[in-house]
């Protein structure tokens, strides 16, 4: 018997077909649930919708031949080239903030630099087995857009994922290090950007950048 | 100045210990005393009141290491004086069977001893060996934040093996004082001046004056 | 000056009975750590470098967030990262406050030689005098936990103080003023014990950790930081918390038996001699001196 199921108990019967037209929101005329949207307020609407990062290694699982958003805003420059699994660009990248640092000030202020002295880039173990990368070696990671140089973190905390049925890697670089600072002013680091990686893709409605999703390709140096 | 060739002197003296080997005893014996009350000092709260009146404990702690250096060195010397006449003899044998009479002071009674009797070779080896120890382990205690964490078995074993041996060089120096200054007569003069006279060799190294003299020492 | 010597109830290499001991009612204080909140932010570690104006030293990158290897003469505040695989193959990422246990019956005290150079007060805080610190290192050696730090220049050891300036005023610890999460909380002994239990048997109970416990070990008398780890069988996962610890059997040796063997061999011996030398004289009293010579010893 195929019934409805979910964390609610039901208070209709359990085991009626869709096309039975059941019309359990006994509230509402239609008998059916209701989703309000503002018509005007997203760009990518009514209805919010999943679309792909602008560099994805998957098509849209729901709408493959529509898998980014058609509205996402793109610069045009030169610099604003995109990259593809077939390109080489077969490693998920994202960026992000650490406890010990607060984005680009703190590399100037010895306390902090003292937590975290360096830039670093956190590895899946696996993948960094397959490479032949240990932990503390430095390496390159480049996207379409530009590369990054910085000390490896192998780490068993970030597993490889499943991602419509492929094995993907994921790695991840805390953004707070740049041209200047205590340990760049001593050339410790490359003094590479974090966000020369990822692509100028604005959010339509949000207007906030894709930094957080991007594909690259990674290398021993 | 280990060579059978003591110098017979006049006044019916021979010469047992040259200028070298004095020098290097007074500064073993020294550094050993200043090594004795620091040490002490480590050892016992009721005695750290001596490390204070030698400068504070902080420069005692500094400087017991150094004096421990010297120590060692002139041990070493000593090593290079005096081992080849330490070893093992049959006259040594018979000396430890007749210790009841030497504690006795029954000297007559004794075995002839050479230029060394058996107590004074067990002291010298006993000395030399705790000697060791205590510079292997006082390396380990002198500079204990080298020692990491998975390495502290060292520390461990150093810090109990250190005050072990110098128990034991603290026993021989209490046998060596009381027989050197107090009861062999003639004994401390040795190692200041240098001579001891020829009686004090037929008594206490009959074996050695027969070396000396060249006919066995006259049985009393 | 009354009021801080009978706050004191133990004191290194200290001949002779203790002011304190036993002066005050007995009021030990001590800091929780639940170890299944922190969140590894570090916030504690920069509070105790920030109150006690600890100068900055060079850290590396090392494969990891733990900010140093060990803790410090300068950093007695270190969160220990690691990464432990349990068996149905989820991962945890285990983090612990490291820093000076407190311990009731502390083995740095026991080891140190000097006089006053390692206190402990009624409040069970134990403290390092570096004034009267001969840097010998023998702390070192008498702490199961790795704690005691040489500083090369002062030829002196450091470590975590519990803030015993702040305790003393009243105050909580820098480190538990700053923790975001609450996750270390400060009180009496006898309090943080019951709310130590109380949230181990809520991790028993309720979040699936069967062996969670308290981590409050009695080899040492117990201590005055106590932790709450999701697992207190294996506290070795926990950047190598040791499982039972005690002072060093070879200091317990030194200090104890080998102690008394020595003294007694020692008195015994300059003693022994004495009567010696009473009882039988000199060797040469028997001797009559043959062929005297002028200026001849005998």
């Amino acid at each position: 018997m195929q019934k409805w199921v979910g964390v609610d108990v039901p208070d209709f019967k359990v085991d009626s077909k869709p096309a039975d037209h059941m019309g359990p929101f006994i509230m509402n005329a239609e008998g059916v649930g209701r989703l309000f949207a503002p018509l005007a307020l997203l760009a990518d609407g009514p209805f919010p919708e999943h679309y792909e990062p602008v560099e994805s290694p998957i098509d849209n699982p729901l709408h493959p031949k529509q898998t980014h958003n058609p509205v996402a805003k793109r610069f045009t420059s030169a610099d604003d080239k995109y990259g593809s699994p077939k390109d080489g660009y077969n490693i998920v990248c994202t960026t992000y903030r650490l406890t010990e640092h607060y984005h680009y000030w703190t590399k100037n202020n010895p306390m902090n630099v003292q937590l975290v002295p360096e830039p670093f880039v956190e590895i899946p173990a696996e993948l960094a087995n397959d490479m032949g990368i240990r932990g503390g070696e430095t390496v390159k990671v480049s996207s379409a857009r530009g590369h990054y140089v910085a000390k490896a973190m192998v780490t068993k905390r970030i597993k490889p994922m499943t991602i419509d049925g492929k094995k993907v890697y994921q790695i991840g670089l805390p953004i707070h290090w740049g041209y200047r600072g205590i340990a760049e002013d001593e050339n410790k680091t490359a003094k590479t950007l974090a966000n020369s990686l990822s692509p100028a893709v604005i959010d339509p409605n949000a207007f906030t950048p894709e930094f957080k999703g991007f594909l690259v390709k990674l290398e021993r140096v | 100045m280990s060579d059978h060739a003591d110098q017979i002197l006049p006044h019916g003296r021979v010469l047992r210990y040259a200028f070298a080997e004095r020098a290097n005893h007074w500064i073993a014996a020294f550094s050993y005393i200043y090594l004795l009350l620091t040490g002490l000092a480590f050892w016992s709260p009721w005695l750290f009141w001596i490390a204070v009146a030698l400068g504070g404990g902080q420069i005692s702690r500094m400087l017991h290491p150094w004096a421990g250096l010297f120590f060692f060195y002139a041990v070493l010397r000593m090593y290079g004086y005096w081992a080849p006449q330490m070893r093992t003899t049959e006259v040594d044998k018979q000396w430890w069977n007749s210790l009841r009479h030497y504690v006795r002071n029954e000297d007559e009674q004794m075995p002839p001893a050479g230029r060394y009797n058996a107590g004074q070779k067990a002291l010298f080896w006993s000395f030399f060996y705790a000697a060791i120890v205590l510079l292997l382990t006082g390396v380990v205690l002198w500079f204990p934040e080298w020692i990491p964490w998975n390495l502290r078995w060292l520390r461990y074993l150093s810090v109990l093996l250190h005050p072990v041996a110098a128990l034991f060089t603290i026993a021989n120096f209490l046998i060596h004082i009381y027989m050197s200054v107090f009861a062999e007569r003639g004994a401390f003069g040795s190692v200041i001046r240098g001579d001891v006279s020829l009686e004090f060799a037929k008594r206490y190294h009959p074996g050695w004056y027969e070396e000396i003299v060249g006919k066995p020492a006259p049985r009393k | 000056m009354s009021q801080a010597t009978l706050r004191i109830q133990k004191i290194s290499g200290h001949a002779g009975s203790i002011p304190g001991e036993g002066a005050q009612r007995q009021s030990a204080v001590a800091k929780l750590i639940d170890t299944t909140t922190c969140i590894g932010c570090k916030a504690c570690e920069v509070a105790c470098v920030e109150w006690n104006d600890m100068p900055f030293s060079p850290t590396e990158f090392n494969n990891t967030y733990q900010t140093m290897p060990e803790t410090r003469w300068n950093y007695w505040n270190l969160i220990l990262f690691s990464e432990r695989e349990k068996e149905d193959g989820s991962l945890m990422w285990l983090m612990r406050k490291n820093q000076c246990m407190h311990c009731a019956e502390p083995g740095c005290l026991e080891a140190c030689p000097s006089d006053g150079a390692i206190v402990q007060y009624t409040n069970g805080i134990v403290d390092f005098q570096q004034d009267k610190c001969i840097g010998c290192g023998y702390c070192i050696t008498g702490c199961p936990f790795n704690i005691p730090k040489f500083n090369k220049e002062t030829k002196r050891v450091y470590k975590c103080t519990l803030c015993v300036d702040r305790v003393g005023e009243g105050l909580e610890p820098a480190c538990i003023k700053s923790c975001p999460t609450g996750c270390l909380h400060f009180g009496s002994k006898d309090d943080m014990r019951v709310l130590a239990e109380q949230r181990a048997e809520q991790l028993r109970t309720h979040f699936n950790f069967p062996d969670a416990g308290v981590y409050d070990p009695p080899g040492v008398g117990g201590t005055g930081v106590i932790y709450v780890l999701h697992d207190a069988k294996q506290p070795d996962l926990y950047g190598g918390l040791p499982k039972d610890p005690r002072i060093p059997l070879s200091v317990r040796l030194w200090k104890g038996p080998l102690k008394w063997l020595g003294n007694l061999a020692m008195v015994g011996g300059v003693i022994g001699l004495f009567v010696h030398y009473l009882r039988f004289g000199p060797k040469e009293r028997n001797v009559e001196l043959k062929e005297p010579h002028e200026g001849a010893e005998p």
